[in-house]
């Protein structure tokens, strides 16, 4: 129902009103009053006394008044009465008042009728207005928010953006303006810097294609049997860089079931936490990998000795351009929500912990589904000769 | 007239101006002599009429895609291809490789890296065009690949592998640097009707691991392309 314009959602439901047609509603009084009749007969037989059943044609009444409308309910008030009339009070079968006490009976009933049907009318849009009221405050409360994301995406965005392109074109034209009256080693400098900008520029860019590309509403997800193994090594392998000299601690099993998932996904998911972890703490201690699978589940777990993270920021950091520190101000500041897209996307999640002795965990978790095929290339694939291409 | 004495030609098929100059330039600075093309028809009237001994190619052309020069260039020429892309998507990696260019760059790329491949591209080209007899053993850290003998070494440790984990190690070792495609390796190890794919290169490569890497989470040799394929550690 979601973007069904809330004007038509209302609307729609006046309309069914009017659809129910005005006969079918007075044929539903009137089998409201067959209805009635028929129990007071029942009574009546029992030897109820006569002033009791004018009670069964109550229940009738009001809910003509609560389901049929004003018109509807007056019908049944008067029906009743001259059910009433008729069959139960004396002289029997003919419509003649014989106690005037029954008169203030009748205007009760009637009363009653109408009473209850100005009642549910009243409520009734009441309930509409407070929905409408409602709904409006809901929607404007969702394109508060939307707006106030938007605005602290565009903001730090722009920011991030904006800031290696402001240094690229302020080195790039100092170059050009100061032409050859520049040292050289001003211009090393200079030159050094577009680079190095240029390459922020380019991981911002990349990070937000991918983001982009797992928030789609039907995000392409390739599912293919992989070896978890692999999936380390060459997540490791790209990060060969980042993590330098440290020592890395690897705790993967070689008989770890098959996985299926998106090979790449899965390995950027990696890469981000390698990265991250290489970011937080010292160049000197170490990154432990490990691998192991529970429940029906794969946990992929990257942990450091660095600082940890606080409890006020362990959900905060996966956060779009969320920083927790100054010191990662070279990151994009997307790198752990794009993991948390990945997970997300398999129908898995990750979380950070804290880490015994110091540090961080995190923990990222994807389903096993189904059977890992048995494959056995050398036995199951066949082999042609050269000749034969 | 011969071309040895002239430096290599390189063909520049690119349609954006500023690329097109800069990588022109920077091959120019290197020695090379630099032929520029703008479009498909351009590049092929330039290769028909100098034949270049290396192609660096743009895949988003203003008359075509560009993985239409790869299959033409292929049908008479074993000069290497390099192929620009801005789109990073593996399936376009693929694609390109799997018809015959040697190597891909994304889109934003340093001059030093597009250097660096055109030289293995260059010197993998003349490693095959002297004859694979040339080279009996080839050295990667501690890996020795006896092609003749067919023997695996690590250190002085002899490795045995399968026959037709050798036939893969082999594979590798003639394009060493470059990556090979998984429906590459299935056709070098297994031949055309392997019936196989992508899963199954994995479990091959994964076993393989475990005999040759010291650490096969952390492999030294045989390393993986996520999405495209693997290829043998350069050194």
């Amino acid at each position: 129902m979601s973007g069904y314009p809330l004007a038509m959602r209302l609307s729609s439901s006046r309309r069914l009103e009017r659809v129910t047609s005005v006969g079918a509603r007075y044929g539903a009084a009137v089998g409201l009053l067959g209805a009635s009749s028929t129990v007071a007969a029942l009574f009546d037989r029992l030897e109820f006394r006569a002033e009791n059943l004018v009670l069964v044609y109550l229940p009738a009444v009001a809910l003509a008044g609560a389901w049929l409308g004003r018109g509807p309910a007056i019908f049944t008030a008067l029906g009743a009465v001259v059910a009433y009339n008729f069959g139960f009070t004396e002289p029997r079968y003919t419509l003649r008042v014989h106690d005037p006490g029954h008169l203030v009976t009748f205007a009760v009933l009637l009363g009653i009728g109408l009473f209850v049907s100005d009642l549910t009318a009243r409520l009734r849009q009441r309930s509409r207005e407070a929905e409408l009221h409602g709904a409006r405050a809901r929607e404007a409360s969702l394109r508060a928010e939307g707006a106030r994301l938007r605005a602290a995406l565009t903001s730090s965005l722009s920011h991030d953006l904006r800031t290696p392109l402001a240094v690229i074109t302020g080195a790039g034209t100092s170059l050009v303006e100061a032409g050859d009256a520049l040292p050289d080693d001003a211009r090393r400098e200079l030159l050094a810097t577009i680079v190095d900008e240029s390459e922020r520029l380019a991981r911002i860019v990349d990070d937000l294609l991918h983001l982009t590309r797992l928030s789609a509403d039907r995000p392409a997800v390739r599912r293919e049997w992989h070896v978890v193994e692999e999936l380390v090594g060459s997540a490791l392998h790209r990060c060969a860089a980042a993590l330098a000299e440290r020592p890395v601690a690897l705790e993967v099993p070689p008989d770890l079931p098959l996985i299926a998932v998106d090979g790449v996904l899965v390995e950027l998911a990696l890469i981000n936490l390698l990265d991250n972890a290489a970011k937080h703490s010292p160049q000197e201690t170490p990154v432990t990998v490990r691998a192991e699978v529970a429940d029906g589940r794969l946990a992929l777990t990257v942990a450091d000795r660095g600082p940890g993270v606080r409890d006020a920021d362990k959900e905060r950091i996966f956060e779009p351009f969320f920083r927790a520190s100054s010191a990662t101000a070279r990151g994009t500041g997307l790198g752990l929500t794009i993991c948390r897209s990945v997970a997300e996307v398999h129908g898995g999640a990750v979380v950070v912990l804290d880490r015994p002795g110091g540090g961080a965990t995190f923990r990222l978790v994807l389903p096993l589904s189904g059977e890992p095929p048995i494959l056995a290339p050398e036995r199951d694939l066949q082999e042609g000769s050269d000749d034969e291409r | 007239m011969t071309n040895d004495d002239l430096a290599p030609l390189v063909l520049v098929v690119e349609d954006e101006r500023p690329i097109r100059r800069f990588v022109a330039a920077a091959l120019a600075a290197k020695g090379y002599r630099v032929a520029e093309a703008a479009s498909l028809a351009e590049a092929r009237a330039h290769a028909v009429g100098e034949p270049p001994e290396l192609v660096i190619l743009d895949l988003a052309l203003p008359d075509g895609d560009g993985l239409e020069l790869v299959d033409w260039l292929r049908e008479w020429s074993t000069a290497p291809i390099l192929v620009l892309s801005a789109r990073g998507r593996e399936d376009d990696k693929v694609a390109a490789l799997d018809r015959g260019a040697d190597d891909y760059l994304t889109k934003p790329f340093g001059v030093g890296e597009l250097l660096a491949r055109l030289r293995v591209a260059l010197r993998n080209r003349a490693r095959l065009a002297a004859g694979a007899g040339d080279t009996t053993v080839v050295r990667v850290g501690d890996l020795a690949l006896d092609l003749v003998a067919h023997r695996v070494t690590l250190g002085e440790r002899p490795v045995h592998v399968t026959r037709l984990e050798f036939k893969l190690l082999a594979a590798l070792a003639r394009h060493a640097g470059k990556v090979l495609t998984h429906k590459q390796i299935l056709e070098a190890v297994w031949g055309p009707r392997h019936g196989g794919d992508a899963r199954y290169v994995r479990v091959f490569v994964a076993t393989l691991r475990q005999k040759l890497e010291a650490e096969p989470s952390r492999p030294r040799y045989l390393l993986t392309e996520q999405g495209v394929g693997y290829r043998l550690a350069e050194r």
